[in-house]
Parts: C-alpha cells; structure tokens; sequence
C-alpha cells in the first residue's frame, strides 16, 4: 500500500510538542484573511452559538482560542472569511472535547471521486470528528491505490479463503495492514469454517487481530465464537454486534462474556444499545465503528437518520459520550481499538 | 447442521472498466410471477476476479420453493438477481434480471417438505440490516452493465429484465 506523510486535518486542536491543546482551534483550510472567523457551538450545535476570530499564526494555519467547554463534550463548526464559508462540504466539523476518537470499522473503495472513495471518507470522518479509523476494502488491491497513512487509515486484509495467499497475508501485513479482516456473508463460507485455519495461523503467530461481520447464517456470533475458541491467542472482533433481528446481539455479548478474546463493534446500533451492551460486557470489550463510509460523505449526519431509522452517528455518540462520562468514551470510542491492533496505545498521535 | 442440497447457478460478470473496485450480486428466489421482497429476502455475494477481467460465482440456490399450486415445495421458481458495480468510489446497478431455475428434484407436499432434515429455506439468508428496517434509500445509477454481464447459468431462461429496486440496505462491503 501506499505510505506517505500523516496529512494535518483541516480544523484540530493545536498540538504543542507532544500534547494538544483544546482551547486552541487550529485551522488548515483553504480560507484565509483578515476576517476569518470560526462559527461554533457544542455537542450537536446546540444553542447558543459563537463566533470566534482566527488569526493566522503562519501561512496556511489559523488559530482561534475558546473560552471554556462548561461540560460540553463536542464541538461543532464551521469557518468563514465573511464571505464565504468552509463548512467541510456542508457536512460541518466536530471536534471532541478530551479525547481523539477513532472510528474501528471505515471502508474506502480507492481514490476515486465518489461515494465510497477518499475524499467522501475524510469529509465524513472530519463531519465526527474522527481522527483516524481502521479501513478495509472488499478488493484489497483497490485499497492498494489509497495513501492510508496521509489518510490516517489503518487497513486490514481482506480474507477471501481460498483466493488470497497466506504470503499475500503476510506481506499485506509487513506493509502495514493491523489485522485481518472476514465477511462470511457476503463471501459465502460458515465463520468457522476450517478453510480460514492458515490465515488464523498467521494472526496468532504475529498478533493481529481479527475484524469479522456478525449476521445472522453464516456470520452468527455462534459461528464466531467457534473460531475464537479454537484461536484463543487472536482477539476477534465481532463487527456490527449482530446485523439482524433476534437475539443475536444477546448471544455475540454473552459470547464475548464468556470468552475472553472475543469484543463487540457497535455499527449501525442506537447509542442506548451500544450503552447497554458496554453494560453487558464491559468498556474494555467495546469498539466504536460506524462503517462510514458506505452512506458516502453525509454517513455520520444523514437526515433521514440512518442508524436503524432513528439517529444519527453524530447525534447519537454525543449522548453516549455524555452517559459513559469522558474516560469510558475514551476507551469505547478509540483507545480499546488502539490497544487492540497496537496502533500507539493511548488516545493521541495517531 | 448446514444445508447440504442447493441447486448450483454460476453466475458471471466482465469487468467492463480498469476503475471497477468490487462487484456484489444481488440475489432473491420466488415462486413463479412473484417479485421478490428485496428487503427481507435478498442475499448478497461478492464476485470474485478468477481471470483478468472476468468475476465468476456459483449460487447455491434453494433445491425447492414453497409456493406451487396449492402451497406445496417446487422445483421450479424464479432467480432475481442485479449487480453491485463499484466504480471509481460510486456505485452502480445493472438492470434486474429474472429468470426460470428448474432444479429438477420434483414438488412434494408440505408436510413431506417439512420433515426432510436437509430442506433449505425457501430464501437464501436475509442481509441482516435490510431486516432491521434501514431506511437508506439512496438510488440506484443508471444501468451501465455491459450485456456480457446478463445470466450465464444452466438450466435457466431469462425473462424480460425489468429495473431494480432502491436496495433499502447498501450491500456493506
């Protein structure tokens, strides 16, 4: 895969040395002038809002101090030089307040223009204020085409068994890739199933994890947990937390109760679920992902709301950062994935 | 236990552009002058390339159906099936097709049908999201497939294709 230099989001928390600093907003973007001004308000715009100015500290970066959170968890904005406006392609930014989240289940297509490729990706991934996100494609060669690093992209192989090599595997990985990456359903095989043996192999002895979609057939969490059991060095992470009706999400949190290298991915669920789940089985066995960004770049702010018909990603993660409290927030939305795929182990840098 | 007995339909498709990223067919079976509800019924799989160009999957399809005359298991239904073109970052959809699967094995009654250990669900599994009621509703590009795309299966006949629905879940990757 491609490597080049980590890219400076658009809108951020100034860093200073090795730290950030949230009352200063940095802004990266293509406006620029004596009026420039960031137009804000917290977690979901709620009112009052505010205005601050930016002033340029070097070109091509602008800086604007807030005054104190009062409690808020988020930040939303958009910037404007008076007369036009950089609202991240209308989808605006978010910023969070003590934490960088990161998002454990993103799918980019390549480097094309729509909804799948790149550019719809991190319009989306700035519109949530994710930092960076554990990407997958269903053609590992696509991805190929992406600069995962400047993209703040963390990829995964895709396990086709049968089609991709075991010495695919392991260069994919050598590349960089920080884990693998199952989809019985659509790849038409039980979650089980022995064929997928050699590329668990793999995992165990270089200690990646395992991302695995959890559906109903062959995708069941009673599928998944088998594989977890025979591989019990590899953590398995059930992606979705069951994407079905039933009681398939009773089952995947009991599994992961019962056994220890099993964690839940909380796609497409309602923040009250994600919560009780976290409830369930604890904020150490909890990763954050949205799948973003298969609803292209509107996928975290889409109206009509696309989580199960009722909320947004956005809408919802305020609520659950506000009822898990900042540290469990840290851990649900980006250092239990960081720790996971040994990316850098805490909530900043990466 | 896992199903034993299907009815096997190779299905192909050319890729007819370099920027083509992933093919998903899109697959439902009902009895004869039914359409099929794409939302609970529909079965994705992915195509994989086996040559250059040129992306080949074998369907298992249900050996019999439940809805011949007066309700009983049939060996003879229709296949509904589209692709999933993903194209330089977008997606498209080719025309939906249909067509007659005979299998071959006979109707039975449905008590008969019911106690067979090795009968299959009259449907292919459900894509979970599309159960959960998603209510995505982006619509489809207009159809570019190319016509090498069109069935290339057995024992089948292709009915005049008609367009596919919005697919109410997107076939996640």
């Amino acid at each position: 895969m491609k490597q080049g230099t980590v890219a400076k989001p658009t809108i951020g928390w100034l860093r200073i040395g090795g730290g950030t600093t949230e009352r200063f907003l940095a802004y990266r973007g293509e406006l620029s002038g004596p009026g420039l001004r960031v137009h804000y308000g917290f977690d979901g715009w709620q009112e009052p809002l505010h205005e601050m100015r930016l002033e340029e500290m070097e070109p091509g970066l602008a800086v604007a101090e807030l005054p104190d959170f009062d409690g808020h968890v988020a930040l939303d904005c958009a910037v404007t030089d008076g007369e036009r406006w950089d609202n991240n392609q209308q989808c605006d930014y978010r910023l969070w307040v003590g934490f960088d989240a990161l998002d454990a289940h993103l799918h980019v297509s390549g480097r094309g223009a729509g909804a799948l490729g790149l550019a719809s990706l991190r319009t989306a991934m700035a519109s949530a204020g994710m930092v960076c996100g554990i990407s997958s494609w269903i053609d590992n060669r696509a991805l190929d085409r992406v600069d995962c690093t400047a993209a703040k992209l963390f990829p995964l192989v895709w396990i086709r068994p049968g089609e991709i090599s075991q010495a695919e595997v392991r260069e994919r990985l050598a590349a960089g890739a920080v884990g693998l990456k199952l989809h019985p359903t659509v790849d038409d095989y039980p979650a089980d199933d022995r064929s997928l043996d050699p590329y668990l192999d793999i995992a165990a002895a270089i200690g990646c994890p395992v991302a695995c979609h959890s559906a109903p057939g062959d995708a069941d969490p009673d599928h998944i947990r088998r594989l977890a059991e025979r591989f019990p060095s590899v953590p398995i992470v059930m992606y979705h937390t069951y994407l079905g009706l039933g009681d398939g999400r009773r089952r995947a949190a009991q599994h992961v109760r019962e056994q220890p290298n099993l964690y839940l991915e909380t796609s497409w669920c309602q923040w009250r679920t994600v919560l009780r789940l976290i409830e369930e089985v604890g904020a150490g066995r909890v990763l954050f992902g949205s799948d973003a960004a298969i609803d292209g770049a509107v996928h975290y702010t889409r109206n009509p709301p696309n989580v199960e018909g009722r909320e947004t990603y956005n809408d919802g993660l305020v609520s659950l950062v506000r009822a898990l409290g900042r540290e469990r927030a840290r851990q649900v939305i980006g250092d239990n994935a960081r720790g996971l795929f040994g990316l850098n182990g805490n909530s900043h840098g990466c | 236990m896992r199903p034993v007995n299907y009815h096997r339909v190779e299905k192909v498709f050319f890729d007819y552009s370099e920027q083509i990223e992933g093919v998903n067919i899109h697959y439902a079976c009902t009895p004869l002058g039914e359409s099929p509800d794409w939302v609970g019924e529909r079965a994705t799989r992915y195509l994989p390339l086996v040559e250059p160009r040129l992306r080949r999957k074998e369907l298992k399809l249900p050996i019999r159906i439940r809805g011949g005359i007066g309700g009983e298991f049939t060996d003879r239904y229709l296949l509904h099936y589209y692709f999933e073109i993903f194209l330089d970052g977008d997606r498209r959809y080719s025309p939906l097709y249909t067509e007659e699967v005979v299998t071959g094995v006979g109707v039975v009654a449905v008590a008969d049908e019911l106690e067979s250990t090795a009968s299959i669900s009259a449907v292919a599994v459900s894509q979970g999201r599309a159960a959960e009621g998603d209510a995505t509703s982006d619509s489809p590009e207009s159809a570019d497939a190319n016509d090498t795309n069109k069935a290339a299966s057995g024992n089948t006949a292709l009915i005049p294709a008609t367009r596919p629905p919005a697919p109410a879940s997107k076939g996640k990757p």
